[in-house]
């Protein structure tokens, strides 16, 4: 006889299973963990999965032509026609059928009714054939690697996402002199989206356009795992991170395209407010304090490093802070420098004593971060020269990519940037700046009109610069 | 609308054929569409020059272009058997061009389907524009242009139209100081000199493809390091600026391997006058900006 016991009954690895069965059913995850699912013989190795509702045709006819630039042609476009009217309609057809035959069979329009902006996703995922799926919204565009980069490490990475690296670039949209729609590139590429996954970090804020990954079309089909149809904002976060939670991520740090920010357009972030954001943070996180996680080697280290710190506790990660000097040569030429801080509960004091390589600095940039919706509250700075003597500094508002509310930056978008000109270029010997910061924007930001208002000076202040230049051009002829 | 014919031009070099027929696809599709909503294109001839060393086309792939995509263009194939350059290709191809229109390309761009109807309406709303030049997607050219009329500095050749008696007059691209870099940059501003314009067509977008590093910068072939630096150079002489010359000449002395070559070639020619006459001395057509031909965007 033996004794009716199961020792490893409630052990973390069991927990962690039996979490998974009840949540998906036993039966669908012994069939994930047994790779138990068919493909078709025709199945492609990747679904695009397209979103549109018919008004931005350029966008949408330029992205397209992205996917015949492919090098890896083995995939397959759905477009996603959400509520498509008669013309929107017929503008999608006509883009479809005007593509170059290569690409006959490849791409077709599915027509959703009805539901928000992640209805269209879920039937995506359903008609999906590929054996992953990714979502390129119709105003992305991407490198002829964006497939490739995919596929190229499928094999090794069987049943987890793949991740890619992708840049960030600013882009409006203007009417030309002829009433057209003209859509211009306005800012470098901005490379806050070139870093691998990390599961950690991702539980605060979400680092990955949508279409720098692909998702195991199995964790859709077998899991059931879908979209939140409930979330107004940041559904594909919540998607992604279910997802990642259960099958792991790969990367593959290739760069394979671009994500467009409309500066002078109605985005997500426009046309909800921020209790509506917090509300949907505060509860897919809550989903993420539900469950046990499985936590990847590869971010063990980075959490030991951090918790061992005062800086994450208070919780300024100042891993993410570049402290840049542009001597004249441009701010990126060099390395950036790592400045010390002490600090706590919201304030900080920064100190960047090594100048080395910088015999005459013209400017200082800092980058608090590297994705916005934050406030530095209470910014001074002291620049001193090789003889210890104060430099002259101006904060260059222009530069400055926040928006100014008493004595708060506030910063919407990613990439934030303080910069400071220096009146007469020096040598430094000790640069020291205090502020206080949160991971947060005053409600004021939202009622205030702050985010029409910079907005419209952007628009404003491109629309001036390329008039000057035109009648330059006008007044050398 | 009457009836415009044009030739479309390329210069081949060791390319992938698929990437070349991807490339026709498109064209035959762009000229059907420009066929079917009454665009004044409505066939093409298109033009391969080969400069690789051994042809990568045989008369049989020929053919089969031709029965594939004959009902809206035609190709016609010339082996070089010597490395052309791209400026000495398209001059030795163009000699016999007879069309309206001159279409300048890469081989393997491939064009959106209202191509040929977006690129010709600066032509016809505009007077004198003497050559219009594509949007390369997905990595737009940063240089500053008019956004309402598409007026610009200068137009990258990677994929423009030229009326035909423009291209002849100006006596086509600068092969002799030009191998294979800023022959555009040249050019247009040689067509700005003749009191035409330079028009970018931001609707008319093309494929071309580009590599990025991490860093999120284009990464540049060893071919385009040199000929791009020695360009540099000769563009500084031919388009009268002494000034940045000399800066350039400072840098390059003390420079990278292409910029040490490149001088030593600019020192050559000037040795032995071989050096181009410099134009436009009032500096009525440059826009050099900084150590670029123009200012940018951004």
């Amino acid at each position: 006889m033996t004794q009716n016991y199961n020792p490893t009954e409630r052990s973390a690895v069991s927990d962690f299973l039996s979490e998974l069965s009840v949540k998906y059913g036993k039966d669908n995850v012994d069939r994930f963990i047994k790779g138990d699912f068919q493909f078709s013989e025709d199945a492609p190795f990747l679904s695009v999965i397209m979103r549109t509702q018919g008004h931005r045709p350029e966008a949408l006819s330029e992205v397209l032509l992205c996917m015949c630039g492919q090098s890896d042609m083995d995939f397959e476009v759905l477009i996603m026609g959400h509520n498509l009217d008669k013309e929107g309609k017929e503008s999608v057809l006509s883009i479809i059928e005007n593509l170059p035959d290569f690409m006959e069979g490849k791409v077709r329009l599915v027509e959703v009714e009805g539901g928000n902006r992640t209805t269209p996703l879920s039937r995506g995922f359903e008609e999906a054939k590929g054996r992953y799926v990714s979502i390129l919204d119709d105003d992305d565009l991407v490198f002829e690697d964006w497939v490739e980069a995919f596929h190229a490490i499928e094999n090794e990475n069987k049943g987890k996402i793949l991740h890619t690296y992708c840049v960030a670039q600013d882009w409006m949209n203007v009417k030309n002199k002829y009433d057209e729609t003209v859509l211009v590139s306005v800012s470098p590429f901005k490379t806050i989206y070139c870093t691998d996954f990390e599961l950690i970090r991702q539980l605060s804020q979400n680092y990955c356009p949508t279409f720098s990954l692909a998702f195991p079309s199995v964790a859709y089909k077998l899991l059931g795992i879908h979209f939140d149809e409930t979330l107004t904002t940041t559904e594909d976060w919540d998607f992604l991170m279910r997802t990642a939670l259960v099958c792991g991520v790969a990367d593959n740090p290739t760069i394979t395209g671009i994500y467009r920010l409309w500066i002078n357009a109605e985005n997500s972030a426009t046309l909800h407010n921020k209790k509506e954001w917090d509300n949907n943070r505060k509860y897919i996180q809550k989903k993420f304090t539900s469950d046990s996680i499985l936590i990847p080697k590869t971010d063990t280290d980075s959490i030991i490093t951090k918790s061992s710190t005062d800086v994450y506790s208070s919780r300024l990660n100042t891993n993410e802070f570049t402290f840049l000097l542009d001597d004249g040569t441009g701010f990126m030429s060099h390395p950036t420098i790592s400045p010390e801080f002490t600090g706590e509960n919201g304030k900080w004091h920064a100190r960047v004593t090594d100048f080395k390589g910088f015999d005459s600095v013209k400017a200082i940039r800092i980058d608090p971060l590297v994705s916005g919706t934050m406030t530095i509250k209470n910014f001074s700075i002291q620049i001193k020269d090789e003889n210890g003597n104060t430099v002259e500094s101006k904060l260059n508002k222009k530069r400055t990519n926040g928006a100014f509310l008493k004595n708060s930056i506030c910063f919407l978008g990613d990439d934030p940037q303080i910069r400071y000109d220096i009146k007469s270029p020096a040598k430094l010997s000790n640069v020291t700046f205090e502020f206080e910061f949160f991971y947060d924007l005053p409600e004021k930001f939202f009622k205030g009109g702050i985010i029409r208002y910079t907005f419209k000076r952007w628009t404003a202040a491109l629309y001036r610069k390329l008039r000057g230049i035109f009648r330059i051009l006008k007044a050398k002829k | 609308m009457n009836r415009k014919t044009l030739r479309a031009q390329t210069i081949l070099y060791h390319n992938e054929v698929v990437n070349l027929e991807k490339s026709l696809y498109s064209l035959y599709k762009a000229v059907k569409v420009s066929k079917e909503k009454g665009g004044a294109i409505e066939f093409i001839d298109v033009y391969y020059g080969d400069a690789s060393s051994e042809p990568i086309l045989s008369s049989e792939q020929i053919n089969a272009f031709n029965e594939k995509f004959g009902e809206y263009l035609k190709v016609t194939y010339t082996f070089f058997g010597f490395n052309s350059g791209t400026s000495k290709g398209q001059n030795i191809m163009f000699k016999d061009c007879t069309t309206d229109y001159f279409m300048a390309y890469n081989p393997d761009v491939i064009v959106c389907a209202d191509y040929f109807i977006e690129m010709l309406k600066p032509f016809e709303r505009m007077e004198n524009v003497g050559l219009v030049e594509a949007k390369q997607s997905p990595l737009e050219h940063p240089k500053e242009f008019d956004v309402l009329t598409g007026i610009e500095p200068w137009g990258a050749m990677a994929c423009v139209i030229i009326p035909t008696e423009v291209y002849r007059e100006l006596g086509g691209l600068d092969e002799d100081n030009f191998f294979l870099y800023c022959d555009d940059v040249d050019f247009t501003w040689r067509v700005r000199l003749s009191g035409r314009k330079v028009v970018y067509q931001s609707r008319a977008f093309v494929y071309h493809s580009k590599h990025v590093d991490n860093d999120g910068h284009v990464v540049p072939t060893n071919a385009e390091l040199y000929y791009s630096a020695e360009a540099f150079l000769f563009m500084c002489h031919k388009w009268s600026n002494p000034a940045l010359l000399k800066k350039l000449i400072a840098i390059y002395e003390n420079g990278t391997v292409h910029q040490k070559k490149a001088l030593a070639e600019y020192r050559r020619r000037k040795e032995n006058n071989l050096l181009p006459t410099p134009l436009d001395k009032d500096h009525k057509i440059t826009t050099f900006s900084g150590f670029g031909y123009s200012k940018n965007r951004y």
